[in-house]
């Protein structure tokens, strides 16, 4: 499965980029493609591409806070997550997203 | 004989307050004007008592929903039940505008580890920092001084008469000043004082107290001992505030008693201790054992009062505004004053001992981490030295300061010398003050302020008029033509201290240039006089003038004709500057140092000194904000003076600015358009070089911490800022540790397996910072695995640095330790790492931190 994500905590120093590395650490273990956009205290990273976007299957959102630049997902099928659920469960969230 | 008539009256207590001291001196006020018997009883079984008495009734205690039972008994007892009943009925509910303060309300200012504890305590106003651990001692402010209490009395027709006398003084003088106050409350409660003045209760006993061979001073000490005892028996909190009310009434008494001499008896103290008192003057703080006194908790004494001047020279840990402060504790209990936080612990438990040894570990650990540097010249990161002095009154705090780093006095003021005393002080008193401080000061310079006398310090002794408006009246220097031979005495005993070290003298409240010269004048007519007697004294005194007076900012350069150097003085400076009385609560907020328009006040003047080449100073409250300080060192001062507890702080502070960014700084301050824009300019940090603060430090790293809790935990992190100088003070390491908590009531940073990463985003951070505690035994956190936490992880950044994007290099860090930390290999490693350089070596290898 082809999956993008995007995560984002309010203060954007720490848990964005905890919540980013379980999906991508798990996604990987278990044989899915990922790309996590952060949403952090620096800005956007990792930025994904309307190409990205339009070939994943689906797209995550583990945020605590409005996803910037949300219209760029219109019409695509997303689960949105808290992120200490994508901390602390990062498998249940992925079965959540159909993996 | 008329037949004797007997009526009675029940009614339940509505009032919020219960029958507090202004319903009950109504109410005494109102059945005073009958003849009949009246009494007032709590119940049907409580003891009556009499109802003219205000004290009386306040001693009931009657509570709200308290049953009342008032029997009158005589001729126009019905007239007096009827006139009772309609007061009551009508008058006495809508008069209840009083509600009490309760100190609960202030209990965000708890700190952080205790406020989920519920520990009562008592808040005031912190006006001067420190914790304070000691025996309580209560002053009741009413004590005679050992001749009074040993005068033989008069016959006592001639005291009876004297007290009468003096009752009806302070009860003419009470209701006249009711009639001049400005509100209702003001002046009920003046009346009210008039009504206990002239209680019957009181004169029964005051009388009592004569006829059993005292004075009418002594009878009144007793009789209001005896009151004060019955009120302090009460269950009721309110009575505390009876206790003040009886206190200060009796107090006004004997201040008329004694011709306004009421001197108060030596406070002694015979182990560490905590004063508690309603008023204290600075005499009766000086008189103390300074080694034994450990903190004041006060009254409503004022945070400019004389008291806590001297109190924060002696760094005197005081809280001041506490509401009923001489009651509040048992006489000998164990006490804490936190004096930064401006709270009482009168009941003393366990968590509370432990915070604040834990608190004052780290004031300690903080101290010792700067006092090697301090004893060298502060000076910026590009070369720029500023003198750090300390204001002082008395050699023993410039020994203090001078541990501390200080360079130099800075300002010695000499007004205690002069005031709160009968007489004059003699020339050889002031020479043995003077060379006190000289000789503690060790070859340092000294710059004496000649007395600023007037204004709010006014002596007695002087006979000076009373003036409509003391501050802009005859103070300072306008004083020293009317009184010349107190001029010269002081000049000389300064002139002589001045053959023992580097003396220089300043004059207060300066004008206009002629009295500078004139000043000047002075000076080298008394040294001409002295090298007549063959009298030592230093080669070519500086003389010098305070700056506190705008008229003399746009005639700097005839000021630098007539004199050697300047301070400036920024409490009347900028009083005077903005028409603005700092003790006014209504136009507090124009008293601000931070106006634009003051900084610029203050580059003319500087700029003014500096382009002659002259030695300016600034000695003012001002300059002891370490907010301020890089205005300071923008501004060009050649030496800054605070008060001798903040000397290792604002010293230590210099090294990490640098001039030319302060500069810079100072421009844009001048800019802003508002206080509040030179504030938030101030907080962002520019001016400072923090490139020297690495993201992580092995100062940033505790291993075996003993704290117990999660609160202990990230207090003990914070420290570790503060501690390094990565917070600009104790204040603002308070500010990053409720940050911190902001963010942990979002949901906890515990992670699991037991690390946790708190972390916040505030300018009260100084420095991007990592920081890490490794605890004995792990505390709950509420981590996402439910286990608690060992391991701790701060991360730290200045917002405006984390908005403006300077801190790119640091946030990649923490994302990638954030990143780092999902891997067990990492915390297994982190967790492993036993020691500082371990942990230290493990972080910069797995973060790649140069």
């Amino acid at each position: 499965m082809k999956i993008v994500a995007v995560t984002a905590c309010p203060t954007g120093i720490a848990h964005t980029y905890m919540a980013a590395e379980q999906l991508e650490k798990t996604a990987k273990a278990m044989g899915h493609q990922i790309r996590v956009e952060t949403q952090g205290a620096m800005g956007i990273e990792n930025e994904l591409s309307s190409k990205d976007i339009a070939d994943a299957d689906v797209a995550i959102f583990a945020v605590d806070i409005e996803v910037e630049h949300k219209d760029r997902f219109a019409g695509k099928k997303t689960i949105q997550v808290g992120v200490a659920e994508a901390i602390k469960n990062p498998k249940g969230v992925l079965a959540k997203a159909g993996g | 004989m008329n037949e004797q008539l007997i009526a009675e009256y029940r009614f339940t207590c509505m009032l919020h307050s219960g029958l507090h001291a202004r319903p009950a001196s109504m109410i005494a006020e109102l059945l005073g004007r009958f003849q009949s018997d009246i009494t007032i009883a709590k119940g049907s079984e409580g003891v009556p008592v009499n109802a003219r008495s205000v004290l009386s009734i306040v001693g009931l205690d009657v509570q709200k929903g308290d049953a009342c039972v008032v029997i009158a008994r005589g001729i126009d007892a019905k007239a007096a039940i009827a006139a009772l009943t309609t007061y009551v009925e009508k008058t006495l509910i809508e008069g209840d505008d009083h509600p009490p303060a309760t100190a609960s309300s202030a209990a965000a200012e708890l700190p952080i580890t205790l406020q989920r504890l519920n520990i009562p305590h008592h808040c005031g106003r912190a006006v001067c920092g420190g914790i304070g651990f000691g025996s309580a001692i209560c002053v009741q402010g009413l004590h005679l001084s050992k001749e009074l209490q040993e005068a033989k009395p008069a016959e006592t027709d001639i005291e009876i008469s004297i007290a009468r006398q003096t009752i009806a003084a302070v009860r003419q003088g009470l209701e006249r000043r009711a009639k001049e106050a400005t509100s209702r409350i003001e002046a009920d409660l003046l009346l009210a004082h008039s009504q206990i003045a002239g209680d019957p209760s009181l004169w029964v006993e005051i009388e009592a107290q004569i006829r059993g061979g005292k004075t009418a001073a002594q009878a009144v000490v007793a009789a209001s001992e005896q009151f004060i005892g019955k009120l302090r028996c009460a269950a009721s909190a309110y009575i505390r505030d009876r206790v003040v009310d009886v206190q200060d009434v009796c107090m006004q008494l004997l201040d008329h008693l004694t011709g306004g001499q009421l001197e108060s008896m030596n406070i002694v103290l015979n182990e560490k201790s905590i004063v508690f008192a309603e008023v204290l003057t600075a005499n009766q703080l000086l008189s103390m054992d300074r080694t034994l006194l450990e903190g004041l908790v006060l009254g409503p004494v004022g945070a400019t009062s004389h008291t806590v001047i001297l109190a924060r020279s002696l760094r005197i840990p005081a809280v001041i505004d506490v509401a009923g402060a001489s009651s509040l504790a048992t006489m000998g209990t164990t006490v804490i004053v936190d004096g930064d936080a401006g709270l009482v612990f009168v009941e003393v438990t366990p968590p509370v001992t432990r915070h604040y040894q834990r608190h004052q570990q780290t004031q300690e650990r903080w101290v010792q981490k700067r006092v090697p540097a301090a004893m060298n010249a502060a000076v910026t990161s590009d070369g720029v030295r500023l003198e750090v002095g300390a204001n002082a009154s008395l050699s023993g705090e410039v020994i203090a300061a001078v541990e501390r780093g200080a360079d130099g006095v800075g300002l010695l003021r000499t007004e205690l010398l002069f005031l709160d005393r009968a007489s004059e002080p003699t020339e050889d008193e002031q020479y043995a003050a003077y060379a006190a401080v000289v000789k503690a000061a060790a070859g340092r310079p000294v710059i004496i302020r000649t007395f600023d006398i007037g204004g709010d310090k006014p002596a007695t002794y002087l006979a000076m008029p009373k003036e409509e408006n003391p501050f802009l009246g005859v103070r300072g220097l306008r004083l020293y033509e009317k009184y010349p031979e107190l001029l010269r005495k002081q000049l000389r005993a300064i002139l002589r201290a001045s053959a023992l070290g580097p003396v220089k003298i300043m004059a207060p409240m300066v004008a206009i240039p002629s009295e500078a010269a004139w000043f000047k004048g002075q000076v080298k007519a008394v040294a001409a006089q002295l090298a007549s007697e063959n009298i030592a004294v230093g080669a070519d005194v500086p003389v010098g003038i305070m700056i506190e007076i705008p008229a003399t900012a746009l005639v700097m350069d005839q000021l630098c004709d007539e004199v050697d150097f300047f301070s400036i003085g920024t409490n009347d400076l900028c009083q005077y500057w903005m028409a603005v009385d700092r003790g006014n609560k209504g136009v507090a907020t124009l008293y601000n140092p931070r106006q634009p328009s003051f900084i610029r006040l203050l580059k003319t003047i500087v700029d003014g000194a500096r382009s002659r080449k002259k030695w300016i100073g600034i000695c003012g409250e001002m300059a002891g904000d370490i907010l301020h300080l890089p205005l300071m060192v923008g501004l060009g001062f050649n030496e800054i003076s605070i008060a001798p507890g903040e000397v290792l702080k604002l010293k230590t502070a210099v090294a990490v600015l640098n001039a030319a960014d302060c500069r810079t700084l100072l421009d844009a301050a001048c800019a802003c358009k508002d206080a509040a824009a030179v504030e938030a300019l101030l907080r962002t940090g520019t001016g400072r070089n923090t490139g020297a603060m690495k993201i992580l430090a092995r100062d940033m790293i505790q291993v075996d911490s003993d704290a117990a809790s999660k609160e202990e935990a990230i207090k003990e992190a914070v420290d570790l800022l503060f501690i390094a100088g990565r917070t600009r003070d104790a204040q603002d390491a308070r500010a990053v540790e409720a940050a911190v908590w902001a963010r942990e009531a979002t949901y906890s940073t515990g992670l699991g397996y037991g690390f946790a990463v708190p972390h916040c985003k505030t300018d009260a951070v100084t420095a991007p910072t990592l920081a890490v505690v490794k605890l004995i035994s792990p505390v709950e956190w509420g981590s996402m695995d439910g286990l608690p936490v060992k391991t701790i992880l701060l991360l730290a950044v200045p917002a405006s640095e984390a908005a403006g994007g300077g801190a790119a290099a640091h946030m990649k860090v923490f994302a990638k330790l954030a990143r780092r930390l999902m891997h067990d290999e990492f915390r297994d490693r982190l967790s492993a790492a036993a020691d500082c350089s371990a942990i230290e070596s493990c972080l910069r290898e797995e973060l790649g931190i140069e």
